[in-house]
Order: structure tokens, then C-alpha cells, then sequence
């Protein structure tokens, strides 16, 4: 790999690995941790040189791993005389809104270049390099190559400060803390050549230029040009602070009282600054993080609650926000001896909603055989029942179109989980293949197919979960449910057994297990996957095909669509009255 | 050989934010002027949206430390001043070889100079004591706040001073060997002159570009 056949080897080495290091130095802060969100860096050695590679004696800098840097460097790179240039792409995942060309923004660009001075030119690197090339001994070139050296060691040290107090640096520090998934990704692209920016590109870019390397025949350069300010969100953050408030009501409060509502809670159709900062917090997967509720009614519709709350990103590294701070109080547990934290799954993708929904198993509970029918006989929603802590603000329809839920079912533990996540939230699970296929089997009419995704398994019990809000008129079907265990099929009922059928499709089962794998939890007989919709639907259960063909689904997913219709026709028929609408345990286990 | 000297920009700030700036400055100097075999070590500023890098040497942090502790006690006595800390690295040479073996002479090849306004944080006296409405302890955090992301961004403006500094003069920096540089880090001290700074960074300062001794 010469560079010219002028510089002296120990100096075209040097060159060699001027390249090599920059792009490792580089990318080491700006290539997110890809492989593994919960991949944890080294600690580096308490020695210097302890763990050091071959590579980290040049230029005296020990770098962290950074397989990607330097991959087949050496065999890709054809010449020194070629630039390296690293663009460094801010991505936005499934943002449909992305104004930038090619997925991505270049938000930052680096140049590395060895630039010789021609022979005679007269310009370039003025008189202090032409006397030198009157000289060429050996003494010389060495001295030429010490000075070449250190000049590039002080270099390297400035450049690995200049990429920490660049901008995109909290990018990259965000895509790497906790292993949130977040809407943004950070990329790179490697070439031989400066692809010009566009104007205004080039208006919105700063640049920096370190003072070049001198070498014998020409020098060594390294510039940046960045992006000052990282705005990465489409909408503005919202800018009305949430003013202190002193929670008086808070779990385990000794003044809480059990049964009561909860004062702190927000109520229907406001506190929409919440949005972002629930979002955010619909992703904490601190495995430690106690369990809050999301209150997910509010976040409907709004273009913040798929973006980060950092509307730029120059203020992520902040240790807090002001919306860690003004979380809502999570409802209480209407079932404080069974604490869900005991039986967590440990899945870092999820973060499960703060409310256990305790359920009996037809064996835990009274022996009916029996799910715990949700019924909406009550008059009054009790508001210690978690299946809805907060009243929906969606009036009639109450249908939360932006919440989906999985429960997980534990029969030991009589115990349900729930979490709750978004239709940006789906997009993020795109990679693991989730629910798209589902979703688009469950369309209703007024949403958007990605709001609603169903992954519905049950092997023994059908647990009804749509009693968040109920509908008047179903009263008598709901009390028969609690009454008599009618095997009824419902509409919900339905539902779990077209899921069934299609659970066995190759794909689904596969997206879904790897979803699960990080709790192993067996699956044959303790863990349902329950998904609410808010409708009012009520559910039950009964004996589920264990075989169907495509035809048969289709069939039953036209079933499914004209109840659900004439649901909706005699809801909009019947005036509502959220007084009259709650919820009751059926199994008196509150 | 000459004494580079590099004045940084002066960076008016309180007493509780000492610490953080001059760790943030003097371990950014050091990282430059480090030239043995180190891995680097990413420190976040404590009031600042700064990432800065230590060389992840224990006994220079413990050194930087304890010199920051001297000011900060110095600081507290003398409160609305102007002071430098000055960094300095030097080569040893016997001064006179054959007649007296242990003495050494210094020579200075660079120093830095870091100027500091230390002011006494605003509205402190008046409400101490008293319970300040809540909206006026809101308005003073705010100002807090936005003072500190001003500093912020001058410290940021001084790191990139050092940046520039380090990379275009490094023709005196001594050969690279196997330790770090010889170094001192001077702050005032009690019996400093009404000048607020050691009278040997004062004679320092006026005699630089020159070699001399201390001893």
C-alpha cells in the first residue's frame, strides 16, 4: 500500500496507520453497539498496556474493540493517496415522515487525506517542507518519522476529545444507554471520495480542520464537518413545563387508601405533555425499574409519541429530565399479596405495565373451571380494578387505538402482566417480525392497521381483558359469562381462535418465540398471551379448533368483523354513561 | 529551548463549579501532553453537558485533585477574584555536572495558563435563612441553568483552544519516552501577592521563553 514512492517506509507506515486509526477512533463513538442491546463495554484494564493490541501501541492510544472499524481494512484500502471519508448517517426507523434522501441525514462528515505536494509546484506546504526534501538520509528520514509521529499522537488525542464534544456523540450515547430502542440509529458510510454536499446541506454544516501532519513529500489533514444542532424529532418538544406537585396518594403511601382514586392520576383528555415522556418511559427496560402504569390513554395521535422527548439531542446527556421527574403515580395493585415483580419475565424488550391484573385460573379460583369473566354488571367501575385504572377519555367509542396489550398468564402464580406499547412501538419490533402479520388480520375499520396488533395464545382459559370499558348492552351476555361459564363463543372468543390457528403458521410462531425466549417460560401450559382491545368487547372462552385451514380463518375473521360491527351499531345506538360502566371481580379475589 | 505558553480563556464561575471546569481543562492539557501508551478514559462533567477524556492514570487524577482542592480552599477566602492556574512541563537537566550532582535545573518547554473569575454565587446572602417563595427559587434554578449552559459552551470553546493549541505547537514537546512529562501544577496560595496568583507563576509568566531554575 505505498502512498508515493518518495516517503520513506517508516513514514508511508505511518500514513498506513494515520488511516487506520482515525477510522477507528471514529467509529468507536459513532457506531452504536449493534449486536446486542445488552452488550456492556469492556472495563478497561487498570494498566495501559495490559490488554493493549498491536494496533493500540500506534500512536500510543489504546482503543476499545471497534470490529467494525477496522474489518479488512487493510485489504479494502487501496492507497494512501486515496481520501477516506466517513459520512456518519443519522437513520430514522420507520419514520414515514424523513425528509432526508437514501433513509438517512449525514450528520457529520470526515475526511482523512494525505495530500503530496508535487515536485516543483511551489505551493502547498511551504518552505519548511521543500527544505526537506533537499535531505533524504537516513538520519533524517528517521527523524522525519519521529516528528511525523508524535505530531500524529497529539493529533489522534485531540480527535478522540473532538468526537466526544461533537453533537452526534449524545446521539450515539443515547442509542447505547439502557438499551432502549429508540426511533433513531446512527450509521456510516465509508468512501474513497467527497460526494458534495448539497447547499443547504453544506449551509447547515460547521467544519473544523486539525492542523495537518507534516511529512516529507506532503501532509496528512483531518477535517469534519458536522451538523451543530441535532434536531431530531419532527414536532417540537412540548414546552409547558408539568408544574411540581406534591403526590399525596402515592403507593404505599400510609394514606393511601386501597379503594380509592387516585387524585394523581391524570384524567380523560389531558396532560398531553405527558406523551413523550410515557413514551419513553414505555420502553425503560431498566430490569430494576419498578413497575408504573403508562397512561396510554392520552398519548393518542400525537407525532411525539413515537419520537424521543429530546427534540435535540445536544441536551441528551442531561442526567435527568424534567420528564423522569413529573411521572404520574402508578395506580396501586388492587392484589398486593401477589406482587408481580416475583414472576417478571426477563425479557429487556418490554417493559410491563405497572398494574398486575390479577386473574384466577379456573383451578387457582373457585373452581368453575372458568376464566374470571370480566363482567360489567357493576354500575360503578371500582377504580382499584387495574384492568382500567384510568377512565378512557375516548367517550363512546372508547377504544384505545393506540394500545395493545400482551398479558402473559401464569398459572402458579395466578399472576398477568401486561404491557403496553404503541403502533410506533410495533414498528421498532419490525426486526423481530412481531405482530405486522397479525395486525394486518385484525384491522378495524376506523384505525390504522399497524394500531392494532393481536397475538392471542390460550391453551386452558380464555382470560377476558376488553372489560376496560363496557357497554351497557352486554350486561346480560356478561352476566350469564360470570354466572353460568356459558361456552358461548364470542366475538373476542373468536378472535383467540383465529389467532390459534394462525399461531401456527411457521412465521408468527417463530416471531413470537423470540419474543419470549428470554423468560423460559413453558409454554404448554401457564402462559397466555392476552391482548386487550378496549372496546368493550367482552370475551370468553371455550374449546379452541386445534386445526384450520386458511379458509376456515378467513371464515372466522368475517364473523368476527360483522359482530364487531353490529357491537359497534348498538353502542353508537345507546347513549353513554361512564357512571354506569366499571367493572367487577368475578371471582372475589380483591 | 523556548517555553511555549499558551493563556486560555478567562471562565467566570462559582465556587461549586470548580471542581468540575478545572478537572474538565487540566485532564484535557494532560491528555495532549501525554504521549506514552494510554487508554483513554471518558469523563462526564458533573454540571456540564461536557464529555472530556482523562489519560486513566490514578495518581495524575489524584494529583489534579488535590491541586483543585488547594484552590477551591484558596477560593473560599478570596472570593471575587481573578486567578490563573498555571500547568507547566519541564525537561531536568543537572545544572552543573561535576560540582553538585544533586541539583537539577528545570527547563520549562511549556505552561499553561488558566484564567479563572470565581464570583460568589448571585442572590446567596439575601436568601439564606429565608424561605424564598418558590417561584423565586424556580427563577434563580433557571438562571442557574442558563448560566451554566453559557459556561458550558465557553468551556467547550476553551477545550477547543487547547485542541489547537496542542496541534500546531509540538515541535518543542520533547521526544516521546516511556513516562509522562515532568510536570507542576501551581495554584495561589494564602500568601500570594493582592494579585490573586503565586509569585512564581507571575515571575513565570514574565520570564517565559526563557529556561530557568527553580530550586
Amino acid at each position: 500500500m505505498a502512498a508515493t514512492a518518495s516517503e520513506p517506509p517508516m513514514v508511508e507506515q505511518v500514513i498506513t496507520e494515520f488511516f487506520a486509526k482515525s477510522l477507528h477512533i471514529i467509529l468507536e463513538s459513532r457506531s452504536p453497539y449493534e449486536s446486542s442491546r445488552s452488550f456492556t463495554r469492556p472495563s478497561p484494564p487498570s494498566s495501559p498496556l495490559s490488554g493493549s493490541q498491536p494496533r493500540d501501541r500506534w500512536f500510543n492510544l489504546a482503543l476499545r474493540d471497534c470490529p467494525a472499524a477496522l474489518e479488512n481494512f487493510d485489504l479494502w484500502r487501496q492507497s494512501n493517496l486515496e481520501p477516506l471519508v466517513i459520512d456518519i448517517v443519522m437513520l430514522w426507523r420507520d419514520n414515514p415522515n424523513t425528509t432526508c434522501s437514501e433513509g438517512g441525514k449525514i450528520i457529520e462528515r470526515w475526511v482523512i487525506q494525505y495530500e503530496t505536494s508535487k515536485p516543483g509546484s511551489g505551493s502547498g506546504n511551504g518552505s519548511k517542507n521543500h527544505s526537506r526534501k533537499s535531505r533524504n538520509s537516513p538520519a533524517e528520514d528517521h527523524s522525519l518519522y519521529r516528528s511525523t509521529y508524535k505530531g500524529s499522537t497529539v493529533l489522534f488525542r485531540s480527535l478522540h476529545l473532538v468526537v466526544r464534544l461533537l453533537p452526534a456523540y449524545n446521539l450515539f450515547r443515547e442509542l447505547n444507554s439502557s438499551g432502549r430502542i429508540r426511533p433513531l440509529n446512527l450509521s456510516h458510510k465509508i468512501s474513497s471520495f467527497v460526494e458534495p454536499f448539497t447547499r443547504a446541506e453544506d449551509a447547515e454544516m460547521k467544519h473544523y480542520a486539525f492542523a495537518p501532519i507534516e511529512t516529507l513529500f506532503g501532509r496528512l489533514s483531518l477535517s469534519v464537518s458536522y451538523v451543530p444542532v441535532l434536531e431530531v424529532v419532527a414536532a417540537p418538544e412540548p414546552t409547558t413545563h408539568m408544574s411540581t406537585e406534591l403526590i399525596l396518594d402515592y403507593v404505599g403511601s400510609p394514606t393511601t387508601d386501597f379503594l380509592r382514586t387516585f387524585n394523581s392520576l391524570p384524567s380523560d383528555g389531558i396532560a398531553p405533555d405527558c406523551a413523550a415522556m410515557t413514551r419513553r418511559h414505555s420502553w425503560s427496560i431498566d430490569p430494576g425499574a419498578r413497575p408504573s402504569v403508562s397512561p396510554s390513554p392520552l398519548l393518542h395521535d400525537s407525532p411525539l409519541t413515537r419520537l424521543h422527548p429530546h427534540s435535540t439531542i445536544s441536551s441528551g446527556k442531561k442526567k435527568s429530565t424534567g420528564f423522569e421527574d413529573c411521572y404520574p403515580s402508578p395506580p396501586l395493585s388492587p392484589s398486593p399479596s401477589r406482587s408481580p415483580s416475583a414472576s417478571y419475565p426477563k425479557n429487556s424488550l418490554f417493559r410491563y405495565e405497572s398494574a398486575p391484573v390479577v386473574i384466577p385460573t379456573g383451578r387457582d379460583g373457585g373452581g368453575s373451571g372458568l376464566p374470571p369473566s370480566p363482567s360489567f354488571k357493576g354500575k360503578h367501575q371500582l377504580p382499584s380494578q387495574n384492568y382500567n385504572p384510568t377512565p378512557s377519555p375516548d367517550g363512546n367509542s372508547n377504544v384505545r387505538k393506540d394500545l395493545v396489550r400482551f398479558g402473559e398468564f401464569e398459572n402458579n402464580a395466578a399472576m398477568q402482566k401486561v404491557l403496553s406499547f404503541d403502533k410506533y412501538d410495533l414498528g421498532y419490533f419490525h426486526g423481530l417480525k412481531l405482530t405486522r402479520t397479525a395486525s394486518k388480520l385484525f384491522i378495524t375499520d376506523e384505525l390504522d392497521e399497524r394500531e392494532l396488533a393481536f397475538a392471542w395464545e390460550d391453551r386452558d382459559i380464555i382470560i377476558d381483558q376488553l372489560n376496560r370499558v363496557g357497554i351497557s348492552d352486554r350486561e346480560g351476555q356478561e352476566t350469564n359469562l360470570d354466572a353460568g361459564g356459558s361456552m358461548t363463543r364470542t366475538p373476542a372468543a373468536a378472535i383467540g381462535a383465529l389467532v390459534r390457528m394462525l399461531k401456527t403458521a411457521p412465521g408468527l410462531r417463530a416471531s413470537r418465540q423470540s419474543i419470549e425466549a428470554p423468560p423460559p417460560v413453558p409454554q404448554e401450559s401457564s402462559v397466555q398471551r392476552v391482548m386487550t382491545e378496549e372496546h368493550g368487547d367482552a370475551a370468553s372462552s371455550s374449546a379452541l379448533l386445534q386445526s384450520k385451514t386458511a379458509a376456515d380463518a378467513l371464515e372466522e375473521l368475517k364473523k368476527y368483523k360483522a359482530i364487531r360491527e353490529s357491537i359497534l351499531d348498538r353502542a353508537k345506538a345507546l347513549p353513554r354513561d361512564d357512571g354506569k360502566m366499571g367493572e367487577k371481580p368475578a371471582d372475589g379475589d380483591l | 529551548m523556548n517555553c511555549e505558553t499558551c493563556h486560555l480563556n478567562e471562565l467566570e464561575l462559582e465556587p461549586l463549579e470548580i471542581k468540575d471546569v478545572l478537572r474538565c481543562i487540566l485532564h484535557t492539557i494532560f491528555f495532549h501532553r501525554t504521549l506514552t501508551l494510554v487508554r483513554p478514559k471518558d469523563v462526564d462533567c458533573d454540571l456540564f453537558e461536557i464529555t472530556y477524556v482523562q489519560c486513566g492514570l490514578a495518581e495524575l487524577e489524584k494529583e489534579v485533585d488535590e491541586k483543585i482542592n488547594q484552590f477551591i480552599a484558596w477560593a473560599e477566602k478570596h472570593p471575587n477574584r481573578k486567578s490563573q492556574v498555571c500547568l507547566s512541563f519541564f525537561d531536568e537537566k543537572n545544572k552543573h555536572p561535576g560540582w553538585f550532582s544533586s541539583k537539577t535545573e528545570r527547563v520549562y518547554w511549556e505552561q499553561w495558563f488558566i484564567n479563572l473569575h470565581v464570583t460568589s454565587p448571585k442572590g446567596q446572602g439575601k436568601s439564606r435563612g429565608s424561605k424564598a417563595p418558590a417561584n423565586t427559587k424556580g427563577q434563580a434554578l433557571e438562571e442557574t441553568s442558563s448560566r451554566r449552559d453559557a459556561l458550558s459552551l465557553l468551556i467547550q470553546e476553551v477545550l477547543f483552544q487547547i485542541i489547537n493549541y496542542a496541534n500546531e505547537k509540538k515541535d518543542h514537546i520533547p521526544p516521546i519516552s516511556d513516562r509522562i512529562f515532568n510536570h507542576e501544577i501551581l495554584v495561589p496560595s494564602s500568601s500570594d501577592s493582592v494579585f490573586g496568583w503565586n509569585a512564581d507563576v507571575l515571575r513565570r509568566a514574565l520570564s517565559s521563553g526563557h529556561s530557568y531554575s527553580l530550586n
